[in-house]
């Protein structure tokens, strides 16, 4: 009785393209749990945060309130981010970002600083610096951590 | 004697068979309960830190007299994640006595109250990179001061995030440096 059997090369490219597919179902399952992640200089987008340096003076003006800044780092702002220091309370009066709130590296700039209400002289700012991501080839704004942040008292002019 | 068995055609009909089986199983079964489970695990993850003290107000501390601690909270400035956010509780400490207090937003909260707001008053929670202060009175606790003061973040999902979000030593208010 002739025993016939796989031979040893088809068995081995049998097995090698077995692991091969497993490997990939893996992969793709597996990726599908990551999430996109919004990057920078080919890093997490926060990382950037660290490297911005810029100072700020915030101004009532006759017309208008509005913030001066000055960008040291070298990471570009593409807005900012500002908030009211109350009374036990530090909240939002808007996000100012894109064409002319665009302060590049060495740069100065002026944001205006459009709000329902005026803000009256000597209250408190906080101003968040806001930059560009990548996220899927696509450019997406971040606001930074508010230890990124700088505090300045708004003065009349 | 004739000995009988599978064909060769059928075993290999049954085994792909039997494969595909097990796949399908697989795929609707066990792939979603392992997804499922890993998501649960790894939920908190993101909110650890999420909510902290603020001590740029100058609050954070207990005031003897009144009977009364106000804590300043601040929110990452992460707008994804305040979405999946239904609130806090927040423990406070002394060497001998604890107390927690459920905070939601909407909702009035036992003795605790946004700052120069009523007592009874519904209870707003700070957003993206807000800070608010809080007002709780412990005049019916038996303790004549609470320590420390510790944060848990809530999350819409019911899930309580065990690992406090942030930690701090409460101080006299009669010491607190104004800003």
């Amino acid at each position: 009785m002739s025993k016939r059997g796989l031979s040893p090369v088809i068995a081995t490219v049998l097995l090698i393209a077995i692991a091969l597919i497993l490997a990939v179902i893996i992969f793709l399952w597996a990726r599908s749990f990551l999430e996109e992640q919004n990057q920078k200089f080919g890093e997490p987008v926060s990382n950037a945060c660290k490297d911005i340096d810029f100072e700020v003076e915030a101004f009532h003006g006759s017309t208008e309130d509005y913030v001066n800044v000055v960008n040291r780092g070298n990471v570009p702002l593409y807005g900012l981010e500002i908030r009211l220091r109350d009374e036990g309370v530090i909240a939002s009066v808007g996000t100012f970002q894109g064409t002319s709130n665009v302060i590049r590296n060495g740069e100065s700039g002026q944001v205006k600083i459009f709000a329902n209400e005026r803000i009256p002289a000597g209250k408190q700012l906080r101003i968040i610096p806001i930059i560009l991501g990548e996220k899927n080839t696509e450019r997406t704004p971040y606001a930074c951590d508010t230890e990124f942040a700088r505090d300045a008292p708004i003065q009349d002019v | 004697m004739q000995k009988q068995g599978l064909s060769t055609i059928i075993a290999t009909v049954l085994i792909i068979f039997l494969t595909v089986i097990v796949a399908g199983m697989i795929a609707q079964v066990i792939i979603p309960f392992a997804k499922n489970s890993l998501y649960k695990s790894t939920e908190c993850v993101k909110y650890e830190n999420y909510f902290r003290f603020d001590e740029s107000l100058g609050w954070n501390c207990y005031d003897t007299d009144a009977k009364q601690i106000n804590i300043s909270l601040s929110v990452r400035n992460e707008k994804a994640l305040t979405d999946n956010v239904l609130g806090f509780k927040i423990a406070f400490l002394s060497e001998s006595f604890s107390k927690v207090i459920d905070v939601n937003e909407g909702a009035s909260a036992a003795n605790l109250r946004n700052f120069n707001k009523n007592a009874g008053s519904k209870i707003t929670i700070p957003k993206t990179g807000d800070t608010f202060t809080y007002t709780y009175n412990y005049a019916d606790d038996s303790v004549t001061h609470y320590t420390n003061a510790e944060v848990y973040t809530v999350l819409k999902s019911g899930r309580l995030c065990e690992k406090p979000s942030a930690h701090i030593s409460l101080i006299d208010c009669r010491e607190r440096l104004l800003p």
